[in-house]
């Protein structure tokens, strides 16, 4: 039973409970507000994001969808899909997320065809989001958006040069820690992705699914015992987070 | 999968068919056959604790229903598909059709059929039978999400020089001299979790030949092993598995 079910105003709630670091609860009240108002975009904007954060790509992109459904413009959930394809390894729908991104913005769109092709070449997307970047290399969006789409391809040091360009320009965001954590995680830079992931948790303790990344990274290095805390640290703030049980099995054999 | 509680007893089950043997061909305009020969394993997980409790088999998908749905699936595949996209396929139909589905083990076993090549050419529709089989794991929960392990089995290989063993444990039970010239052969059977090969599991037994001495009283000589005359073996044979996994950290 959701007991956030015929509060007055569920989004509010979510979004104080989401501001708070409280992911599983927020999930709750987000919920019940996408039951209230199922055409809210943002309810299943912000649900989709918690998600994610709590570690849970499939849920996340579940509601992103839905946001998408209700807000086929907005670039946060053009960009956190193409995210979620991107941890989910489908190379096709990613591409198609991140070149919507490209296409939805007000000040790229002329980059893009009038027309959305049927199929996307990695490198056709990829240098459009470089001809965005010469545009406006302040722009840390446009940065952003290249990073994750060179950790498709598996380019990462140029995820990496991307990510810590965003970086300089947005310091203090928690996600694009997390990003680059991530990206050095998966070319086995273990150390750097241990350094970037304090850096995401330093700026929101809560944050399980930078929690559950830290334990991949003790585990690549051997160091099972330390996995296994940071392991449970996520568990015990999302119970749910089906990888970091599987994660955990292994590092406790 | 998440199991029931049933009188304090926690309940689990699957069912399914297995070694469903299905062969499909795909004709294309150019006048080449292609083909495949498929061996399909099914397990469903559902909810029908009330066959097990009530006599009351309104949940149950009847295992030949599954037969059937194998080549009625395999039928409808008009353009030709990878074992792994009909694994998918076949396993995402059966967590959608059936409410009462929530998950679906689909394992397929590929033998390897391979074209035949007539003077340098590829023949059209000629085939013959090659060596490793093709193997495929598929676990799809009704939420969407799949989980796939690719492999090969029956790989055999051998090497007739360049392979020792030495170094070993010598104790009171050990008979076995160090060897620095022997053949080494093996069947290969792999499997790595798909696409993003992120576990590794290898499986390779050792096919032992063993050198050939035959002596009598006589004849100290009959035969005299040099790296030459072996005894291949079947049983006892060494065992050797190995994992490797690497998570994938998310963005």
């Amino acid at each position: 039973m959701n007991p956030y079910v015929g509060h007055p105003n569920p989004l509010k709630e979510g979004q104080e409970l989401f501001r708070k670091g409280l992911l599983s609860e927020a999930i709750l009240a987000l919920e019940a507000e996408v039951l209230k108002n199922p055409n809210n975009s943002e309810g299943w904007r912000l649900l989709g994001i918690a998600h994610a954060e709590n570690d849970d790509d499939q849920q996340a992109i579940a509601a992103m969808m839905k946001a998408e459904e209700a807000d086929p413009t907005n670039l946060e959930v053009l960009l956190a899909l193409g995210v979620s394809h991107t941890n989910e390894l489908e190379q096709a729908a990613a591409l198609r997320y991140l070149y919507g991104w490209l296409h939805h913005h007000p000040k790229y769109k002329a980059l893009t065809s009038l027309e959305t092709p049927e199929s996307f070449y990695h490198a056709d997307v990829a240098r459009l989001y470089n001809d965005a970047a010469e545009m406006s290399p302040e722009d840390a969006d446009v940065h952003i958006v290249l990073g994750v789409l060179y950790n498709l391809s598996r380019e990462y040091d140029r995820a990496i040069a991307s990510f810590q360009t965003a970086l300089k320009l947005k310091p203090h965001d928690y996600s694009l820690w997390n990003k680059l954590g991530a990206t050095q995680a998966n070319s086995v830079q273990s150390a750097d992705a241990i350094l970037a992931y304090q850096r995401a948790l330093d700026l929101k303790p809560n944050y399980v699914r930078a929690w559950a990344n830290m334990g991949i990274s003790y585990a690549n290095q051997g160091m099972y015992e330390d996995s296994i805390r940071y392991y449970v640290r996520a568990l015990a703030m999302n119970p749910k987070a089906d990888n970091a049980w599987q994660y955990l099995r292994i590092s406790l054999r | 999968m998440a199991g029931k509680e049933l009188d304090g007893f926690h309940f689990e089950q699957m069912h399914g068919k297995d070694r469903v043997r299905v062969a499909r061909v795909w004709r294309a305009r150019d006048g080449r056959h292609f083909m495949v020969e498929w061996n399909v394993s099914i397990s469903l997980f559902s909810d029908c604790i009330a066959a097990y409790v009530r006599d009351d088999n309104s949940d149950i998908v009847a295992t030949d229903t599954m037969k059937n749905t194998v080549y009625a699936k395999a039928k409808e595949c008009t353009e030709q598909l990878s074992v792994e996209d009909f694994a998918i396929l076949l396993a995402k139909h059966f967590t959608s059709f059936y409410s009462q589905v929530s998950g679906a083990i689909v394992k397929i076993v590929e033998k390897p059929w391979e074209r035949v090549y007539i003077d340098g050419q590829p023949h059209e529709h000629g085939f013959k039978l090659g060596s490793e089989k093709h193997t495929v794991e598929v676990f799809v929960k009704k939420s969407g999400a799949v989980k796939l392990v690719s492999g090969i089995e029956e790989l055999s290989v051998l090497k007739t020089t360049k392979s020792g063993f030495e170094g070993f444990i010598r104790d009171k039970y050990t008979a076995l001299p160090e060897t620095r010239e022997r053949i080494l052969a093996t069947e290969v059977t792999a499997s790595w979790r798909f696409p993003d090969i992120s576990a590794v599991q290898l499986k390779m037994p050792n096919l032992h030949f063993l050198p050939v001495n035959i002596s009598s009283k006589d004849n100290p000589a009959i035969v005299k092993f040099n790296d030459d005359v072996f005894l291949p073996t079947d049983d006892p044979h060494g065992s050797i598995q190995a994992s490797l996994s690497h998570f994938w950290s998310r963005m």
